[in-house]
């Protein structure tokens, strides 16, 4: 770092990362707001980051099993290591630099050091996955260790007190907690916690500065518009945001991360497990984001009723699925007790991306995703796609612009 | 089991299954010897025969909706069920929505994403689909998979 100036070793980086022997290629670009370049499809999104004390980043992973969530942690803000790679055939997952897509995506606005990385033929998709993971996540902290020694250019500071202590200061203000639903699915719709996969975990407490320490890293490939990346639990704006109003109109006194899984027993088991905790914790209020959607709504509207039934009240983040029209039913669940959601947009919208001169990742792939819409793909090699094929378009955690309203 | 997934295919069982490691090659194994499998030719009739047997009293083990795909754009489904007595009305109203979802993502996109699938894009989502199963059913019944 020189000021405010980072400078990367391509050489160095690329020997860090790619000591692996199911990768076959592997590269890497710096891109800038405003290029005239498309990255897809995009795997994963980290923001480099330092702890010079209270553990490593990425615990579970690429720092130690040590817990996370105090010390110091210096933030490289306005870069992002983004992975790219075509896991499976489908995948989208699309970041404009500039035109009309830029607007759709917060990754737009970050300076990008792409990894743009091929594994050897013959790896399965759940290992290529891994690969891409655990590439971004080291090129991360090999980024991020620039920060070591620079000087903060702004300084934060976030506090979790002990629950008892939490819950007995503010006098009267209402006892807010948030429920972060994880996806966890399956193959390409995983998120790991302390490098645990998620479906296996009970919903439990975690602190919002573990978060930030990278305490939960994505492992989901797909669903482009409002799957979590790696970026976005780091920098999760209903923490930022909780902590804002923390002492002021709220007493923000815990997060209970839970899951999505398949069965509907384990929806049933992790709703109910989620509900009895926030009730122990003492809740009144509890914020509740979904990740993905389809049968994710089912516990979406599990953990609304349940905490309601509780005399918990609640506010549902979650995107729609309304159709191109935007007339559908936007939900595939629903429950009265859900009277207070917020949309973070339509993504069944569509959108023209006017051709980009230069795709880094693969350009095939924009003929697959273009294949994907009947009539497409214009003649002007522009192509016309529901903006879920967008990273992060629709971000259930409210990062990105877009919502809905009702009038 | 109602199924669509080539993988659960009788006429497939023969077939060298690709892209399965051996754990979930031998959970494919275990699934068609202990589970009644249905296998059905289109995604629509996974989903009405579903609904058919909630309606004889099945009660549904996984959720007829799709992980974080664009709904329906996976043209596999598969959905586990249990025989039971009584209607079960949580059932009905999962399965129902679901179908409910299909007709209006069908009518709207005709289901164009899943018609001009090259092998390799279907061989992904079959896996897909199986790899869904196979978490739940791994959660549910532990090592007796």
């Amino acid at each position: 770092m020189e000021d405010r100036t980072l400078f990367i070793n391509k050489d160095k980086l690329l020997a860090k990362i790619k000591d692996d022997h199911r990768i076959a290629d592997i590269d890497l670009e710096i891109v800038r707001p405003g290029d005239d370049v498309r990255i897809m499809p995009v795997k994963d999104v980290i923001e480099p980051r330092f702890k010079n004390s209270g553990g490593d980043m990425f615990p579970g992973f690429t720092g130690d099993d040590d817990m996370v969530g105090s010390g110091i942690t210096k933030v490289l803000a306005g870069t992002a290591v983004v992975t790219t790679g075509e896991v499976v055939g489908f995948q989208e997952g699309i970041i404009d630099m500039s035109g009309p897509g830029a607007e759709y995506t917060p990754f737009s606005k970050t300076i990008n050091i792409v990894i743009n990385c091929e594994v050897s033929q013959g790896i399965k998709q759940h290992i290529h996955e891994e690969v891409l993971r655990l590439i971004g996540l080291t090129a991360a902290n090999y980024i991020g260790e620039a920060a070591k020694d620079a000087k903060a250019h702004e300084t934060r500071i976030y506090e979790h007190k002990p629950l008892l202590e939490a819950c007995s200061l503010n006098g009267g203000l209402p006892i807010v907690g948030y429920i972060y639903m994880l996806q966890s699915q399956g193959l390409l719709h995983d998120t790991y916690v302390y490098g645990v996969d998620a479906k296996e975990i009970l919903p439990t407490l975690i602190s919002p500065t573990e978060v930030m320490d990278g305490a939960i890293v994505s492992g989901n490939c797909v669903s482009a518009c409002d799957k979590n990346t790696t970026y976005f639990h780091q920098n999760n704006p209903i923490i930022e945001e909780l902590y804002e109003k923390h002492g002021k109109e709220i007493n923000f006194v815990g997060t209970i991360i839970t899951n999505e899984n398949v069965t509907l027993a384990d929806k049933e088991r992790s709703s109910s497990f989620t509900a009895r905790l926030a009730e122990k914790i003492g809740l009144e209020a509890a914020i509740i984001s979904e990740e993905g959607f389809g049968n994710p709504d089912a516990d979406l509207i599990m953990n609304c009723k349940k905490l309601e039934n509780r005399g918990i009240k609640t506010v549902l983040i979650t995107d729609e699925f309304a159709g191109r029209d935007g007339a559908s039913q936007s939900l595939a669940d629903s429950t009265p007790e859900a009277d207070a959601v917020v949309s973070t947009g339509n993504a069944n919208e569509t959108i023209i991306l006017p051709p980009l001169e230069k795709v880094i990742g693969n350009d095939e792939h924009a003929d697959n995703i273009a294949g994907g819409f009947a009539g497409s793909l214009k003649e002007d090699g522009s192509i016309e796609v529901e903006i879920q094929a967008i990273i992060g378009a629709t971000n259930e955690l409210g990062f990105n612009k877009l919502t809905a309203r009702g009038y | 089991m109602l199924s669509n997934n080539p993988l659960f295919s009788t006429q497939e069982k023969q077939n060298k299954v690709i892209g399965l490691s051996k754990e979930k090659t031998s959970v494919l194994e275990k699934i068609r010897a202990t589970f009644v499998l249905k296998h059905c030719q289109e995604l629509e009739d996974v989903l009405l025969l579903t609904r058919d047997q909630v309606h004889q009293g099945g009660r549904l083990i996984t959720h007829p909706l799709a992980g974080s795909l664009k709904p329906w754009e996976n043209p596999y489904r598969t959905i586990g069920i249990r025989s039971g007595s009584d209607l079960d009305f949580a059932s009905l109203e999962i399965i129902e929505s679901a179908i409910k979802k299909y007709e209006q993502f069908f009518s709207q996109q005709k289901l164009n994403s899943s018609q001009n699938l090259t092998p390799e894009t279907r061989r992904d989502f079959s896996l897909i689909d199986f790899s869904l199963i196979y978490a739940g059913f791994k959660n549910c019944y532990g090592s007796d998979l």
